[in-house]
């Protein structure tokens, strides 16, 4: 669907291709508005977005410990960090773990919850406020209160499970349970989740589930052949941007197991941000967040690729 | 020069405003030449006004203090200086130091240790202060502990001018210890008596389970640091050539493992998790749960505050059939490459090094002096308490300090801690442990040295 | 859609037990800031400490300068939020509504960008700054910040919506292109500004990356450094660090209790609009 703005515009350059290429008054006042309007952003994104990227390029291709100029060693980087560092493959590995446990279950975890709040309950509004609470507090801050939560001897966790006569795991302080403690606690905060699905949700057309029960379907059957296909938009969004947030996990690793025990939670952005920071090697890390990057990338187009199969656009729900 | 520095800066300013990040490593500023120091004398040391920075770690108040104190001196001593300090909290030194130089704008005096001076070293951003120290009457290294300055240099370089030292020691609280029935820790270094083995039977009649819930209540011993523990045993994390890992020497096994031992095995440590909960070793030594720690001598500070603490110190404990360990770390201060005068540099050096400034660190920091004759004198030793402190200063002749090639923090942050914290929370074996941060090890080092 | 009675009680039973799970590490938190060391270890836990230990909280802000850090955090968050609707509301109006040459390539070579992570151009951004001399100051906190890709992006979603005949209408009646977008645009556009207002405020507060590469003085610290910086320098006990973590929290409960309804509408539009 194009805007109406699209076809003005089109209009008008296809106008414009008729005569010659030389700008009337009105559009040359235009352009210089226009020029006046992105400058400011335009400057800003050159130096601070588009230069950074191409420097992070060109250091990516050196080695660069600060005091000493860049020196200039082609793909060895990733030659290294492909072959020879098993460090970054653990990252791989503990990263990887990380989104694929978390971004499902926290998918599943709010849109149940969303569900739910869609329900006409009482106390709906204090609900949602509650569910959306952890997801607007400091990380910083809920790190340190789950570091507590999951201490084995006097966390509350512990505490709570040694009430069946069980003494609870280690959590972080045990290289099996770390990385799950930190997917746990991932899960606290589905509040995000929940508000864009409950949004998609109060978007869907009330005639469509009017519809589905003159046709004799129950709840079950209304969910999985309205809700789902009507919601399948947002689910693709929740889910693409949840890959790209769960990626880039650092704060929780920095605070509080600092990538241990062992390196069980030494994540990618974590292994950047000591390479980089803690050891000065500039061109290695910067080679590191490329990785990230091509991964982000290979994963998102992938999802986007597979919604074809099975994101549904309201044209084709009548059909379908 | 200082017109040099400042159109230097002008230039990368504008270069990374104007034409961006791109350009802007590639013409990233190469530390001050080398050349520059001792040599340009006179011409430097004007009258002109000139503002002077002495680069710290830590921000507790009496070090701040300390620190404007020296600035004042330097001040008053010169007319024309202004002296100043810049004190980072201790995580962000390097960093800070580091980009501070490669911007062209070093600090004109810069606090380094055992873990910052391999680092700049490595760098190639630090001065030799050797010629300064010869070309200068009122200054010689002979009142310093020899030891020290023999550690520091490397190949004829020298480049930490020492403030002070950590000997580390046993912390131990006597009423605990009267408490078990125990005597107090001798106070000689070369003793026989005082070992691993009787170490072990003292850490396990100290710890006590009182209510019977299975969780000591006051735990033996508590040792935040393992490498003085495996220097006492006669091993190291790095081969003697320096080319691998020493860790998998038979020494450094067992001395590894009689360590895990301590807490998995004889439960006379806590676990990471209450410790976690509970502060640090001092907290918990002060607060009575914990009745030995080992640290340096910066505990003195902080326990001589701890009103109604009876404590006192002891030797480490030798292994058996190796010679005493004073295992210490030093600190001290120097010049950064690239300073605007590396000349009034060492002036402000010298201050920060200098005599008086020695009694502080006796008296106020607390920690042992560098200079021999202030800490045998009545500004350390002569200090009531604790009552034997010249288990300190007798550690001088034991001395031995943390490796001092440049990736040391990388070796022991990437490729030893990991490993060995899995090892003490009893996931993994000492062998494997050691297995699997050899060849990681081996790799920085191959990296070092080039092959 | 009607829901039977049975049905609807526990539906309603399950949200409050959920609620209830999501709150119950808030109220240990804040339980914990309250409760002496001995309470905090004890099992089974104490809830209601036996008396409230408000020195817990001062002790807090002493120790991790708390005052200092709120100050600094409302400073660069206000500061960026603002500027950065400003400078991206100003881009999203060339990109929306202006035609000049290069407009297009420029928005392509926008989008091109927009996919790399923050972490890619980290180490340029800081080389940038150290060699602008501007480590430990509040420019380094805010300027890079202000020209936000995302912010932009969403801006010019939501001004494309705009019919454009009330901007002909504004130009027939004498206005020029500044007149549209300050009587026109924005006004119209207060949801997507809120929206990009509200998730640059949570997410600017809630920063630790940038400010531990840039901030080096305690003076400087945002909260969260404040809070970092305390954790990893000296190690202070349970009870004190719930009660700084209590601290703060509650500016961000404060301001979303108030905005509610502007911040959940804030994720829902940012996720809604493609």
């Amino acid at each position: 669907m194009r805007s109406r703005q699209a076809q003005v515009g089109q209009a008008a350059d296809e106008l414009a291709a008729g005569k010659r290429p030389r700008m009337s008054g009105i559009a040359r006042k235009e352009a210089i508005a226009g020029y006046f309007a992105i400058s400011p952003w335009l400057l800003g994104f050159l130096i601070f977005q588009l230069a950074p990227i191409l420097a992070a390029f060109y250091i990516s291709s050196t080695e660069w410990r600060i005091l000493s100029a860049p020196e200039f060693i082609g793909v060895r980087n990733f030659d290294k960090l492909l072959f020879k560092d098993d460090l970054f493959w653990q990252s791989i590995k503990v990263t990887v773990i990380y989104v694929i446990f978390r971004v499902p279950v926290s998918a599943v975890l709010s849109l149940a919850l969303a569900l739910l709040m869609n329900q006409q309950l009482a106390g709906r509004r204090l609900f949602r406020t509650i569910y959306y609470l952890p997801a607007v507090i400091p990380l910083v801050a809920v790190s340190m209160m789950w570091i507590w939560i999951f201490n084995p001897e006097y966390g509350v966790l512990n505490s709570f499970i040694r009430l069946f006569g069980i003494e609870g795991p280690q959590w972080i302080h045990s290289s099996r349970w770390a990385l799950p403690a930190l997917i746990i606690m991932s899960l606290w905060q589905v509040g995000t989740g929940i508000v864009i699905f409950l949004a998609g949700l109060q978007g869907i057309p009330a005639h469509l589930y009017e519809a589905a029960t003159i046709d004799g379907a129950n709840t079950w059957q209304r969910f999985l052949k309205v809700t789902l296909p009507m919601l399948s938009p947002v689910v693709l969004f929740a889910l693409v941007m949840n890959v790209i947030g769960s990626f880039q996990i650092f704060t929780q690793a920095y605070i509080m197991t600092a990538g241990g025990p062992g390196n069980a939670t030494l994540f990618l952005v974590l292994y950047i941000y000591r390479n980089a920071f803690e050891w000065f090697h500039m061109g290695y890390a910067s080679a590191l967040a490329w990785v990230l990057f091509v991964v982000v990338l290979v994963i998102s187009l992938i999802m986007l690729r597979s919604s074809e199969h099975w994101v549904h656009y309201e044209g084709r729900i009548g059909g379908a | 020069m200082t017109t040099r520095r400042l159109s230097r800066r002008h230039f990368l300013q504008g270069s990374a405003l104007v034409a961006g990040g791109a350009f802007m490593v590639a013409c990233a500023p190469v530390a001050g030449d080398p050349g520059a120091g001792a040599a340009d004398e006179g011409e430097s040391m004007s009258e002109e006004p000139i503002e002077l920075v002495a680069q710290y770690w830590g921000t507790r108040p009496e070090f701040i203090e300390d620190r404007e104190i020296l600035a004042q001196r330097m001040t008053e001593k010169f007319p024309n200086v202004t002296a100043s300090q810049n004190s980072v909290p201790g995580g962000q030194y390097g960093e800070k130091v580091l980009t501070a130089i490669a911007a062209g704008t070093p600090p004109d005096t810069m606090q380094l240790n055992h873990r910052w001076e391999p680092f700049f070293r490595g760098q190639e951003a630090l001065l030799n202060v050797i010629p300064f120290a010869d070309a200068d009457d009122e200054f010689t290294f002979d009142v310093f502990y020899p030891r020290i300055i023999e550690l520091g240099t490397t190949e004829g370089q020298l480049v930490t001018v020492p403030r002070g030292w950590n000997p580390f020691v046993i912390y131990y609280n006597r009423a605990l210890f009267r408490e078990a029935g125990l005597d107090d820790l001798p106070t000689s270094w070369e003793n026989d008596t005082w070992n691993w083995d009787s170490f072990l039977e003292t850490a396990q009649a100290l710890t006590v389970d009182s209510d019977g819930d299975g969780r000591a209540d006051v735990y033996g011993m508590f040792f935040p640091y393992w490498y003085p523990f495996l220097r006492l045993g006669g091993g190291d994390v790095l081969s003697d050539d320096q080319q691998s890992s020493g860790l998998g020497s038979p020494e450094a096994l067992a001395a590894l493992q009689w360590l895990a031992d301590l807490r998995l095995t004889h439960g006379v440590s806590p676990t990471p998790a209450e410790i976690e909960g509970l502060g640090s070793a001092q907290d918990l030594f002060t607060a009575g749960r914990v009745a030995m720690f080992t640290a340096g001598a910066w505990g003195i500070g902080a326990l001589t505050r701890v009103e109604g603490l009876d404590w006192d110190v002891g030797p480490l404990p030798r292994a058996a059939g190796q010679p005493p360990v004073g295992y210490t770390q030093y600190y001290g201060h120097g010049i950064p490459k690239g300073t605007q005068s590396a000349d009034w540099s060492w002036e402000y050096l010298k201050i920060i090094s200098d005599e008086e400034s020695n009694i502080t660190v006796a008296q106020t920091i607390g920690d042992v002096p560098a200079m021999r004759h202030i800490a045998e004198s009545e500004h350390f030793a002569g200090l009531p308490k604790p009552p034997t402190r010249q288990v300190f200063i007798d550690s001088a002749p034991h001395m031995q300090v943390w490796p001092t090639i440049a990736p040391i923090t990388e070796i022991m942050s990437r490729a030893i801690t990991p490993e060995l914290n899995l090892a003490f929370l009893g996931e993994k074996s000492v062998e494997d442990a050691v297995a699997a941060a050899g060849p990681q090890v081996d790799e920085i080092l191959a990296a070092l040295w080039g092959n | 859609m009607k829901l039977r009675r049975r049905e609807t009680v526990s539906l309603q039973l399950v949200t409050a037990l959920g609620a209830a799970a999501l709150l119950f590490p808030f109220l240990w938190m804040i339980s914990a800031s309250l409760q002496t060391l001995q309470e905090v270890e004890a099992f089974p836990p104490i809830w209601i400490p036996e008396v409230p230990q408000w020195t817990n909280y001062i002790e807090a802000v002493v120790n991790y300068n708390i005052g200092r850090a709120l100050l600094n955090s409302a400073v660069v968050t206000t500061v960026s939020v603002v500027g950065q609707l400003i400078v991206c509301s100003l881009g999203a109006y060339a990109f929306s509504r202006l035609r000049f040459p290069g407009r297009d390539a420029i928005f392509l070579l926008f989008l091109a960008t927009m996919m790399i992570p923050h972490y890619v151009t980290i180490i340029p951004l800081y080389t940038m700054v150290w060699s602008a001399g501007l480590i430990d100051t509040y420019t380094a906190l805010i300027f890079p910040g202000l020209f936000s890709p995302f912010g932009t992006f969403l801006l010019r979603q939501f001004f494309n919506q705009i019919p454009i005949s009330l901007d002909e209408a504004t130009l027939i009646d004498g206005g020029n292109h500044w007149h549209i977008y300050l009587y026109v645009i924005m006004p119209l556009s207060r949801a997507g500004l809120g929206a990009l207002g509200i998730f640059s405020f949570l997410g600017i507060w809630n920063t630790l990356f940038w400010p531990v590469l840039v901030i080096n003085s305690k003076e400087l610290f945002t909260l969260p450094l404040a809070l970092a910086m305390a954790q990893g320098q000296f190690v202070t006990l349970i009870h004190v660090q719930m009660a700084g973590s209590v601290i703060a929290c509650v500016p961000v409960i404060v301001v979303f209790l108030m905005l509610q309804k502007q911040f959940i509408s804030s994720i829902a539009l940012s996720g809604m609009k493609q």
